[in-house]
């Protein structure tokens, strides 16, 4: 449980823990990252409050591929693929 | 001092009855009694001397809800420490908006009394409160319901100001701490929920909270009012947005610093929030004892983002902004309906009761 709580914690202040060293590219790819799973995890939560909330069934998950997309889209994974 | 309770005036707000300032300072008052007391730092002792008040946690459902909001709108605060003792002292945001920074909301400071049926809502102590001009970088609060940002380790650093919205967030905290530790006013005695809230440093117990925050369906306890889980949910999704739109603009702002990138993941989601279901809702506001409640509609959490900042400085919303998309949640209006019907009922009865006498 500690770790998961502080990997919540870390998602949600990784730009304060930035490293001054790290090559920008391979930094966009990092934050980007995880704000798509920041979006994914508010996305998902306005959805299942939705469904508490309303009391019906709501699909809450994205398709596999669709996931993947998100990341692969980015400028700094497009850019280190190359 | 029966005599001065009865001559206290009888509303909203809590009347001094005494109020004494001892002299020495409190090193020297601990130094007569021979307890050791740092050299630095020193406070000065008042003696003062209120109606007695009830603590918030022996309350349930709608008479908890309404006190509770009256702590946050339009309680007439006991002002404890400060130089005066006026009659008409506005409440937490009016306060605030003074330039008076209570900053430690908490369920123990959160207090209560009874007059003809009607209950009181009174926030209390204001011993951590300071002027606008003179907001020291000192961190203030009871760890248990401090704001996130207060928590993290700049928080604790003293390197995050103490905003509006960090009071306003410990009033949920409080809201959630006694629905989810107390029952019909008394405290749970298993699977109570937040005991290492309690007990743990602020850094760990932020971690927690922030957990929670995102797992709190988890945790809905089965016998809890419908009414009132519907109210600790809304305005932990309240937090919960509000907490993602600061954080998508921050992580905007990084992006545009370093290069300007668009991100288009960002502005889908955005848009996603934005796009949230209102309904009509009836006028709510009470006989102007508060700031006027949601005259428009109800709304969903989220209703009012804005997802377009170019500095830091847009991150914020305006104080009032923040409070209105609470207040104009569905729960606190049905419960705001309900308290003032009841409140009408009893001022009723009380006005034909005098009639007769």
């Amino acid at each position: 449980m500690a770790v998961c709580e502080e990997k919540i914690f870390f998602l949600n202040n990784f730009l304060a823990l930035k490293p001054k060293d790290i090559d920008p590219l391979m930094w966009s790819l990092v934050a980007y990252c995880l704000q798509v799973l920041n979006e994914e995890s508010g996305r998902r939560w306005r959805l299942l409050f939705k469904q508490e909330m309303e009391g019906m069934a709501i699909a809450i998950e994205r398709d596999d591929k669709g996931f993947l997309d998100l990341f692969m889209s980015t400028k700094g994974w497009v850019e280190l693929s190359m | 001092m029966e005599r001065d309770l009865e001559q206290a005036q009888p509303c909203h707000f809590d009347a001094m009855l005494r109020m004494s300032k001892v002299v020495e300072p409190t090193s020297e008052v601990k130094e007569q009694l021979g307890i050791p007391e740092p050299t630095k730092g020193s406070r000065v002792l008042y003696i003062l001397v209120s109606r007695k008040l009830q603590p918030i946690t022996k309350l349930h459902g709608r008479r908890f809800f309404d006190v509770w909001k009256q702590c946050i709108l339009c309680t007439w605060s006991v002002i404890s420490t400060l130089p005066f003792a006026e009659s008409h002292i506005p409440g937490h945001f009016n306060l605030w908006q003074g330039g008076v920074y209570h900053r430690d909301v908490s369920a123990p400071n959160m207090m209560w009394y009874e007059k003809d049926g009607i209950l009181m809502g009174v926030l209390n102590d204001y011993d951590l409160s300071s002027l606008a001009s003179a907001q020291g970088p000192e961190r203030t609060g009871t760890v248990p319901f401090m704001a996130l940002d207060l928590l993290t380790p700049k928080g604790q650093g003293g390197e995050i100001k103490h905003l509006y919205r960090h009071d306003l967030e410990s009033f949920i905290w409080v809201l959630v701490w006694v629905c989810l530790r107390y029952r019909d006013g008394k405290l749970l005695t298993f699977k109570r929920p937040f005991d290492d809230w309690a007990t743990k440093d602020a850094v760990t117990v932020g971690e927690k909270k922030v957990s929670f925050l995102i797992n709190f369906f988890s945790l809905k306890p089965k016998d809890l009012d419908p009414l009132m889980w519907s109210l600790v949910a809304h305005c932990l999704q309240v937090l919960n947005e509000e907490s993602f739109r600061r954080r998508r603009l921050l992580y905007n702002l990084d992006r545009a610093a370093e290069s300007g990138e668009e991100i288009s993941a960002s502005d889908e989601e955005a848009s996603e929030s934005d796009e949230q279901t209102s309904e009509s809702g009836e006028e709510t506001s009470e006989s102007g004892q508060e700031t006027s409640e949601s005259d428009e509609e109800t709304s969903e959490p989220g209703m009012e983002i804005s997802t377009k900042a170019t500095t830091a400085a847009d991150i914020e919303l305006a104080d009032d902004v923040v409070l209105r998309t609470f207040r104009k949640t569905r729960p606190w209006i049905e419960l705001t309906k309900l308290v003032k019907r009841y409140n009408k009922k009893i001022k009723k009865s009380n006005k034909k009761n005098k009639t007769s006498l």
